[in-house]
């Protein structure tokens, strides 16, 4: 069956990013809404993430995930904006002012026309492909965001004795996890001196069960020929090769990888839509519009976030000017200025600005530092200073900033 | 710093904030010496709890029976003991409920005469 639908902003994902953009263009005022996903329950990847911690900055208390996914979704409903699941987003095709949209649900055919599109897909694993795992490729190895999964919505723990590489935040939540379950979880391995993941999740998810972090450690080997029997570890020496004297074996039957994670772009591409090759994700103006007029993005699609939290303030900020665009107040003759990401600071979302706007700078520093001064800069223009008394690439920090209408060549964000 | 003394290193995840509170006390006595860096009055309070008595909320899953999937999430109400937290979970694995249940629903009540109930974190539809 054919459908056909008209709507004015559609959106892609039904995740805390689908659903507080959609709730962000509602509050500006847009009633012709849709959003769809491919899975059978809205939430999105919150839906796997039993544990709590979500929510302490929007609600000031601690949620688990499904809980935090539930408010917004339940928000949609009540606003009557729709939510198709079960429907997969096959193409976006650009016309003159508006796109075409093809989607695919079991027996139907969806053709959408919308005025703006709202990316918010989130974000993937990367593999065991995507890091060379060095040895064998025996039955065991689970990226942790995959274990999690098949443990939290299936009741199927994928192994009794296991080492996590990469200290990535849904490792160490997956440490604890399949701890409380009666696995053992031997180590944590991480390649640099500093963890992945918040300190929270270290200090509850590791420290708690007495589970060993060896910071600085690669992987020599993985072992097993049917299914992991074990892997060797060593620490890496100052030119980071491993150190092979101090290597050991550990006997296990399962590897969960939690290696990064990486925006899921697919679609993005196929629309010619220009991307950061730091954040992986689309390069976005103040207002998070993509190099593709009225196409926006938000959420993890965007940026890999560290807190929900954050994915929904954005969110339905994209929501909000996704509508000015389609109510025709953008001028799309502002002119563009780039921000540069400078000293010790690895990217910056938004990567380009116009004068005479207010936005929230996203960024992350490239190493720990202690007594950090992050100053935005436009010609030896002091735009904005923020002391951090540490901060580390595990945390996302934010900065509200008002960019003057007189700017000259970029803007530069340092830290010292 | 005389020998008897240790210094932790503890950071406080009550907010974003993330202040490192470093800490000395007496291992004998459990007796705080000083308390350094944190932020505001809350930290201080956290960092003595943590160090004596942890405190977490347990979140884990219950098995449905008659639902359209075979699990749905839980929580515990309230912070409970981390001592407690391994008996608590002996006790969720043995239970299972029947399809349909909510967000918020009670499922244990006061398990182990904790202070706190366990609920639905998320729901399922009856099969
Ligand atoms: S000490 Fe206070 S300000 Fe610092 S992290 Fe804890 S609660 Fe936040």
């Amino acid at each position: 069956m054919n459908e056909k639908i008209n709507v004015s902003i559609l959106i892609i994902g039904a995740g805390p990013a689908g659903t507080a953009a959609a709730l962000g263009a509602k509050e500006a005022g847009e009633d012709s809404i849709l959003i769809i996903d491919r899975d059978t329950r809205a939430g999105g990847i919150l839906n796997q993430c039993i544990h709590d911690g979500f929510g302490l900055m929007r609600y000031k208390r601690a949620l688990s995930g499904p809980e935090y996914a539930q408010l917004d979704i339940d928000s949609c409903h009540k606003k009557n904006i729709p939510i198709l699941t079960d429907t997969y987003v096959h193409t976006i095709i650009k016309g003159d002012d508006h796109f075409t949209i093809k989607a695919i649900a079991t027996g139907r055919l969806y053709s959408i026309k919308a005025k703006a599109v709202i990316l918010a897909m989130g974000c993937r694993e990367r593999t065991a492909g995507a890091i060379s795992l060095p040895g064998s490729r025996p039955a065991g190895i689970y990226t942790a965001g995959t274990a999690q999964r098949l443990l939290n919505m299936q009741n199927t723990l994928v192994g009794r004795s296991c080492v996590i590489v990469g200290s990535g935040d849904i490792g160490l939540i997956m440490a604890r996890r399949m701890t409380l379950e009666g696995a053992k979880v031997q180590a944590v391995t991480e390649l640099q001196s500093y963890p992945g993941g918040l300190d929270r999740n270290i200090r509850q998810c590791l420290d708690d069960f007495d589970i060993p972090l060896y910071l600085e450690t690669g992987i020599v080997s993985v072992h097993g020929n049917d299914r992991v029997c074990g892997i060797t570890i060593a620490p890496l020496r100052s030119d980071r090769t491993l150190d092979m004297k101090n290597s050991q074996y550990i006997t296990c039957d399962t590897i969960l990888l939690s290696v990064g994670l990486i925006p899921e772009n697919e679609l993005s591409r196929s629309l010619d839509i220009a991307i950061d090759p730091i954040t992986q994700g689309p390069i976005v103006t103040g207002d998070l519009m993509t190099s593709c007029p009225g196409v926006f993005a938000c959420g993890n699609v965007l940026q890999v976030h560290d807190i929900v939290d954050l994915v929904s303030e954005e969110a339905k900020r994209a929501g909000r000017t996704a509508v000015s665009f389609v109510s025709g107040a953008y001028a799309d003759t502002k002119e563009l200025f780039s921000i540069y990401a400078g000293e010790k600071i690895r990217y910056c979302v938004p990567q380009v600005i116009t004068p005479s706007s207010t936005t929230t700078l996203s960024l992350r520093v490239t190493e720990p530092i202690t007594d950090a001064t992050i100053s935005i800069t436009n010609d030896a223009t002091l735009i904005k200073k923020r002391r951090y008394s540490f901060t580390q690439p595990s945390e996302m920090i934010q900065i509200e900033i008002s960019v003057p209408e007189n700017l000259v060549g970029s803007l530069e964000v340092n830290c010292e | 710093m005389n020998n008897d003394s240790t210094t932790k290193i503890l950071t406080c995840i009550i907010c974003p904030n993330s202040c490192r509170i470093s800490l000395t006390y007496d291992p004998d006595t459990q007796e705080i010496t000083s308390i350094h860096g944190a932020l505001c009055k809350k930290g201080k309070d956290w960092v003595e709890q943590e160090l004596f008595k942890p405190m977490r909320t347990l979140c884990s899953s219950i098995r449905i029976t008659g639902g359209r999937e075979p699990l749905a999430s839980i929580r515990t109400t309230k912070a409970v003991s981390l001592s407690s937290i391994k008996e608590l979970m002996e006790l969720i694995k043995a239970s299972s409920i029947k399809a349909p249940v909510e967000i918020g629903q009670v499922v244990l009540s006061e398990p182990l005469g904790l202070d706190c109930d366990v609920i639905i974190t998320r729901g399922v539809d009856r099969l």
